[in-house]
């Protein structure tokens, strides 16, 4: 331990891997959230959801202090997605916990498209395990062929396909298809001082931390004694007092009527990919005559993971949702032949029971109506095509005219779908076509394309890469020319691959804080 | 001219039957009104008040509930959330009340034909479908769109939640401790 100090913005699972691994280690950690606190185990969340149908405005974001303008293709609610509290998104993730492949780090070199990562799979290999570990995930590869390799086990064996995943899986396969189990963040068996699944199917407020949720290893680190953290603080720019160096953070209480600057010998915004974008982008335009020029890539090359959900109808009832939500899901898409074309696809079968939207149920009056309502979906199964998209110059994360609380502008978002994304939405509409007659379904609503949802996962707009000429960080997310500034999280991603990011982020940040405390601390 | 007193008891008459008739009509025109919670301090709820709430949800259910988890939610709203506890109570007396007069006994004692007679008045007050009923949201149920909203409608989301996933055939529903056994068997 050096005395040296590091400051974190934002308390997500990427910044929160980053100051529990250098907490550990006896560094000097300050985490900076913008949203406020959010209580762990999340049972008083669960409570109030299932026990009291309450949404408690405590754990909001303060008035103007969450906002965004969007223009372009994409017309889901982006402000949503985004959960300012402290653990962040992954407060309410699915957990899903997966690894991209080998050829999603080269698909300019092997396709044709998109960007080469500076590193490679073989690179991440290591720190994928360890962040399989520290999430506590449940998986095998044993039933999934088209896994990528591993140098370990996963820490937990998996959660096996519910029945109804078993009866379409062995349909799936006498038609060539795989269906395999979902390694997820979520703990099959009792993991440290976690305990097992009980299959709440909450997972998203999960009462009893079997689930994962950055907020377990945000307490961890706090009970260190090194780091501290700090709700309902807003970073509104990073100081940067010589070329090569960034000096402060600008940090403002949300009731406060003054900023404090925090002074910190490494700084490390992990914001997620819009709010990292805005922050650089702010400071760049308000620096120092002295300090850092970021260079003019921040804000490029945004990237949704795009899913698009088919409800499928059969003939005979499967009962969805009676585990959680996601057990079934196929790899088998995610590097295909006609890659380049399109992009890759992962398949997913959901747990999910979703009433049909022609009727609201709260406009029922009598419970006879609500199973009448409910009864069909016993026999339909959601199935999510997650897809691929290539990096691209028409989406970008600029400065808006709209502004937050305390008169800065908040980030605008514009998103097109390009003729690559056209063509992967038909690849993928082509393979759940297969996979509904395969399973004999009667019947498939497909969503379309300007339904596309991100599932609340954005990369991009700082990505890394060999030089300022092409990207804003390096592979340890050092931005080009200021070495003790880091970009984490799906910010630095060169291109998405088709599969969940949270497992690349976790890795990539797990290598970030080795970095940090084998050079800087 | 002199209006004699019988002339001008007949002028009078008739221009409040035509502010009557006017009102009359400007009511039948008006939508239902929008169901507010009042700003009644919060507190806990007697045990007649719950009865007749669980009572109301065994009606609206028309399945069988586990009136445990109700009872939770309708003492946690009281307790917690303004106008809460005031509307339950009003709910309750106006409920007792309609089943004195249908049946001559209180709503939790009276059959589920009776209770969901009188509940029908909240789906009606919603979304009145007669003039007559518009009327009588205007005049008599004015309570009964926000006892359908935050009494009943609430009552129905709640059961869709929980019990009505008994009813289609499931051994329990999310919110419930499952365990990793069951379901990887056929849930029939």
């Amino acid at each position: 331990m050096t005395g040296r100090t590091v400051a974190i913005v934002g308390s997500g699972v990427v910044g929160t891997a980053i100051a529990y691994l250098l907490a550990l280690r006896g560094h000097r950690v300050d985490v900076f959230e913008k949203g406020p606190a959010y209580p762990y185990p999340h049972t008083r969340q669960f409570e109030d959801r299932f026990f009291y149908g309450y949404d408690d405005p405590a754990y909001l974001p303060a008035d103007g202090l969450q906002g965004l303008t969007l223009s372009g293709d994409y017309h889901r609610d982006l402000n949503d997605e985004r959960r300012m509290v402290v653990g962040g998104a992954a407060t309410h993730w699915g957990a899903i916990a997966l690894r991209m492949r080998p050829p999603d780090f080269r698909t300019r070199a092997l396709h044709g498209y998109g960007d080469d990562w500076p590193i490679a799979y073989d690179d991440l290999e290591p720190y994928y395990c360890r962040a399989e570990a520290l999430l506590g995930v449940s998986g095998t590869d044993a039933d999934n062929p088209f896994a990528p390799s591993r140098s370990r086990p996963y820490p937990l064996p998996p959660f096996e396909l519910s029945w109804s995943d078993r009866v379409l899986g062995s349909r799936l396969a006498a038609r060539g298809i795989t269906l395999h189990t979902t390694p997820q963040a979520t703990t099959r068996l009792a993991y440290g001082d976690r305990p097992a699944c009980q299959n709440f199917g909450a997972c998203d407020v999960c009462p009893i931390g079997a689930r994962y949720s950055p907020n377990y290893d945000l307490l961890r680190a706090v009970a260190t004694g090194r780091c501290m953290l700090h709700p309902g603080a807003s970073v509104r720019r990073i100081v940067t007092d010589r070329p090569d160096r960034a000096r402060a953070l600008v940090v403002r209480e949300i009731d406060g009527a003054t900023d404090t600057e925090h002074g910190a010998d490494v700084i490390v915004v992990a914001g997620g990919a819009i709010e990292n974008a805005r922050l650089l982008l702010l400071s760049a335009r308000d620096r120092l005559p002295d300090g850092v020029s970021l260079g003019g890539r921040v804000g490029e090359n945004l990237m949704f993971h795009h899913l698009w959900t088919t409800r499928l109808h059969y003939a005979e009832a499967f009962y969805p949702g009676d585990i959680g939500r996601f057990t079934g899901q196929s790899y088998q898409f995610i590097d295909p032949p006609g890659r380049g074309r399109h992009g890759a696809v992962k398949l997913e079968f959901s747990s999910n029971i979703v009433p049909p939207p022609q009727r609201p149920i709260d406009e029922v009056a009598t419970g006879a109506e609500i199973v009448d309502i409910l009864r069909p979906t016993l026999m339909q199964r959601m199935i999510t095509v997650h897809s691929e998209c290539a990096p691209d110059s028409r989406r970008t994360v600029t400065l808006s005219e709209a502004r937050d609380r305390f008169g800065d502008p908040y980030a605008h978002v514009h998103y097109e779908l390009t003729d690559f994304d056209r063509e992967t939405y038909q690849f993928g509409r082509g393979l759940v076509e297969r996979v509904a007659a395969a399973t004999g379904a009667e019947r498939a609503e497909f969503e379309p394309i300007e339904s596309v949802y991100s599932g609340g996962h954005h990369m991009g707009t700082c990505r890394m890469g060999l030089g300022p000429d092409d990207s804003v960080v390096d592979s340890f997310g050092a931005v080009h020319g200021v070495p003790n500034l880091f970009i984490a999280g799906g910010s630095a991603f060169v291109s998405p691959g088709a599969v969940n990011p949270t497992l690349t982020m976790v890795a990539l940040a797990i290598r970030t804080a080795d970095y940090i405390a084998a050079h800087l601390l | 001219m002199l209006v004699t007193r019988r002339r001008f008891l007949g002028i009078g008459l008739a221009a409040a039957a035509a502010w009557g008739g006017w009102r009359v009509v400007t009511l039948l025109r008006m939508p239902p009104p929008e169901p507010v919670l009042g700003g009644e301090p919060v507190g806990s709820l007697a045990p007649s008040t719950i009865a007749v709430l669980v009572a109301a949800a065994e009606a609206v259910a028309g399945y069988p509930i586990d009136p445990v988890h109700y009872e939770t939610y309708y003492r946690w709203r009281a307790e917690h959330l303004r106008g809460y506890r005031a509307l339950y109570e009003r709910f309750a007396q106006e409920a007792d009340r309609g089943a004195h007069r249908l049946a001559g006994r209180p709503f939790a004692a009276a059959s589920s034909v009776v209770r969901r007679e009188i509940l029908a008045r909240g789906p009606r007050a919603r979304a009145p479908k007669t003039a007559w009923d518009r009327l009588r949201v205007q005049l008599v149920d004015y309570d009964w769109p926000a006892f359908d909203r935050f009494v009943l409608g609430e009552t129905i989301g709640l059961f869709a939640r929980t019990d009505a996933w008994v009813a289609l055939g499931y051994r329990g529903w999310p919110g419930m401790p499952r365990g990793l056994d069951r379901y990887r068997r056929f849930p029939g």
